[in-house]
């Protein structure tokens, strides 16, 4: 095992895990606050690179193109929330779940109809440099994939910890009623996670497209793994979702190079199987556990 | 008052005519009437995603017609040609050709669809007993062969087969492959394995990748670290772009060979320009080369291009491939179905745009690795190396 090959595996691994940790974030975060795992989550990172493609075909710089795809994030983060969840917000569990499934579906179809079938192209922020970092070569691009996702990390949780805003998602997560009765407008805040929950999930797509291309079908892969990821912070804990989805990115990238490119979805999934079994406590209860709850 | 009886002689005129009517008639029922249109069923995707090619297809197909047709069509009998749109819909496909086969004036079926949808077809071939001739790019369309279904184009195993001879040619003795690991990809592996082992090469890396994967670094450092001679890049539409744009950051610098499917518009973008492709080598058919394989290749290529009115490309070369070894199997048999399905089975080194025609009872693919040429992309076209 040299370094230079390590490197490359985990780095590389690193930049895809960044947008997996994001979208786990969002899953995290709307499950906090309404309670629903939003199964559209990766396609707000989907759209979010298809609306930069397009608006720059249209001739819009950059800055604005990225600009217009996060508020269009929000804006669909902000409609699904108010027109498919809201209505049903006292229906059980998974007739919730179950809408936003059907919103992916849409998203995606949508994406197919106004973005084409074929992968849209969105050009480097800083040009097709690529860079020597600790000896991988990475575009300039993983640069931009690896402070955004910092800096939206960062603000996410300056705005949970230091925010009256985010006191009020936290103390949704804790206890809705309870959070009602302290005053907490939950329908409103509701819609306000979803909007940045679409926001982020969109500005996540728009800086990682340039390194995985735009297409329709790239939400889908997105959200299995940030799912994944949120499964690690049990859907309550930001922190441990994000360094779930992270970590992700470097274990499929890293079983690739060292075990097998076809296995590294095997391990993935793996390592969250072996997480649930540890965290179910079948290896401290073993077979005990399994005859207790059946009687 | 008493009939007046009819003369013996306009008695015998009425008996013979009657007669001749009769045998007429009969053989109308195998031939068809003597001047009576000769009819083909053709089933192409003229909507949908698969439009992009297919539509090619059925206009080869109605160009043939029309040059058949001036020269006198199927023994005076015009080519009529009825064309259903399947709308890249499987099912619509099966209740087009379902429709076609039950008409029986319908004399054979010419399909330009996908080859899942192909396959969905052949399945049934057998049930309507109709000649059948199909493009299609899976070796399972032709081999094993159904009776009635007969392929056009060179199989998937045959790309494999020329770009190991390739390697050979040259001298390589390693080669590297990435695969996609759906059926197809996993398939071309197999095969290039398969082809490559024959011919003297090791393979030195078998690298796969799934189709919503946007990172290939792990599979390209590997093939690096491996140092192939020649590596095989089987990847196709968003796949293909991403892992031409990571392994130029990874300085892979092998002589590559890449599918020809992945060589799209949406590729070229999204590597940054044509000129990015430079180098690149891929096994195309000579229907896309035409003008520069010769003898009867760029012969029969002309011909295409001047019924079509405009320069043939390779889809529309494969839709006049299509009607061309119908009409050679029709000339060699007395119209019927039975008769049709026989002569095709009797094709051998048929010349055609896309390499000579032969079918076997075993084997119903049709045209092989002499339908390909080994090409380069070079100054923002491909150009045939070999």
């Amino acid at each position: 095992m040299d370094f230079a090959t390590f490197s490359q595996f985990a780095l590389s691994g690193l930049t895809t895990g960044c947008i997996y940790a994001l979208v786990a974030l969002g899953f995290v975060l709307c499950a906090n606050v309404s309670g629903v795992i939003n199964f559209a989550q990766g396609e707000f990172v989907m759209l979010g690179g298809v609306a930069a493609a397009l608006l720059l075909e249209f001739g819009l710089p950059l800055v604005p193109a990225v600009l217009i795809s996060v508020v269009i994030g929000a804006a669909l983060g902000m409609g699904q929330e108010r027109l498919t969840l809201a209505p049903v917000r006292t229906s059980p569990a998974f007739i919730q779940v179950t809408i936003t499934l059907g919103v992916a579906a849409i998203l995606r179809t949508g994406a197919l109809v106004v973005g084409g079938k074929d992968p849209l192209t969105v050009p480097g922020f800083s040009g097709e440099t690529v860079l020597d970092v600790l000896q991988a070569a990475l575009p300039v691009q993983t640069l931009w994939v690896w402070g955004s996702t910092a800096s939206l990390l960062v603000a996410t949780f300056w705005l949970l910890q230091r925010t009256d805003l985010g006191r009020a998602i936290r103390a949704c997560s804790i206890n809705v009623p309870a959070a009602r009765l302290m005053g907490i407008e939950v329908e409103r805040l509701t819609l306000i996670v979803f909007a940045m929950a679409g926001a982020s999930g969109a500005l996540a797509g728009a800086v990682v497209a340039p390194i995985t291309q735009a297409n329709w079908l790239a939400g889908l892969e997105f959200g299995l793994k940030g799912f994944i990821g949120a499964i690690f912070g049990n859907f309550r804990s930001p922190g441990l979702a994000v360094i779930g989805g992270l970590g992700i990115g470097v274990v499929e990238s890293l079983a690739a190079g060292y075990i097998s490119s076809a296995y590294k979805d095997a391990v993935a999934y793996g390592v969250l199987l072996a997480y649930l079994l540890v965290r179910g406590g079948v290896f401290v209860y073993g077979r005990a556990s399994l005859s207790h709850s059946s009687s | 008052m008493r009939q007046p009886r009819l003369s013996k002689l306009t008695r015998r005129c009425f008996v013979a005519g009657s007669g001749a009517l009769a045998t007429l008639a009969a053989s109308g029922l195998a031939r068809g009437q003597s001047g009576e249109d000769f009819r083909i069923g053709a089933i192409a995707s003229l909507t949908g995603p698969a439009a992009a090619f297919s539509k090619d297809y059925a206009d080869g197909f109605n160009a043939y017609a029309k040059a058949w047709n001036a020269r006198g069509g199927y023994n005076g009998r015009k080519i009529a040609i009825s064309l259903l749109d399947d709308e890249t819909n499987p099912v619509n496909a099966v209740n087009a050709f379902r429709k076609l086969a039950s008409d029986a004036k319908t004399g054979a079926i010419w399909m330009a669809l996908g080859s899942q949808t192909a396959l969905g077809i052949k399945a049934i071939a057998s049930e309507f007993k109709v000649p059948i001739v199909s493009g299609g790019g899976v070796d399972e369309l032709g081999r094993p062969p159904d009776a009635w279904f007969f392929k056009v184009a060179p199989g998937a195993s045959d790309f494999m087969k020329g770009t190991a001879a390739y390697a050979q040619k040259k001298g390589y003795k390693t080669i590297a492959t990435l695969n996609a690991t759906d059926a197809f990809g996993q398939f071309e592996a197999k095969m290039m394995k398969q082809f490559a082992e024959a011919a003297g090469m090791k393979l030195v890396a078998a690298e796969t990748f799934a189709i919503a994967d946007t990172n290939f670094n792990a599979q390209l450092v590997k093939i690096r670290n491996a140092k192939p001679d020649f590596f095989y890049n089987g990847s196709t539409a968003n796949p293909a772009i991403l892992i031409y744009k990571q392994l130029k950051q990874l300085k892979l610098e092998m002589p590559m060979a890449i599918s020809l499917a992945a060589v799209t518009a949406a590729f070229f973008q999204g590597i940054g320009g044509r000129e990015q492709a430079e180098g690149i080598l891929g096994l195309i058919p000579t229907g896309a080369l035409a003008a520069d394989v010769g003898g009867e290749v760029t012969r029969l290529h002309k011909e295409c291009s001047d019924a079509l009115g405009k320069p043939a490309l390779l889809f529309h070369t494969l839709g006049w491939d299509t009607a061309l070894i119908t009409e050679w199997a029709m000339k060699g048999s007395d119209g019927s179905r039975q008769g049709i399905r026989d002569a095709l089975e009797k094709a051998k080194d048929v010349p055609a745009i896309n390499g000579p025609f032969t079918y076997t009872p075993t084997d119903h693919i049709g045209q092989d690795i002499r339908g390909l040429v080994m090409a380069e992309f070079k100054g923002g076209k491909w150009v045939k190396i070999s």
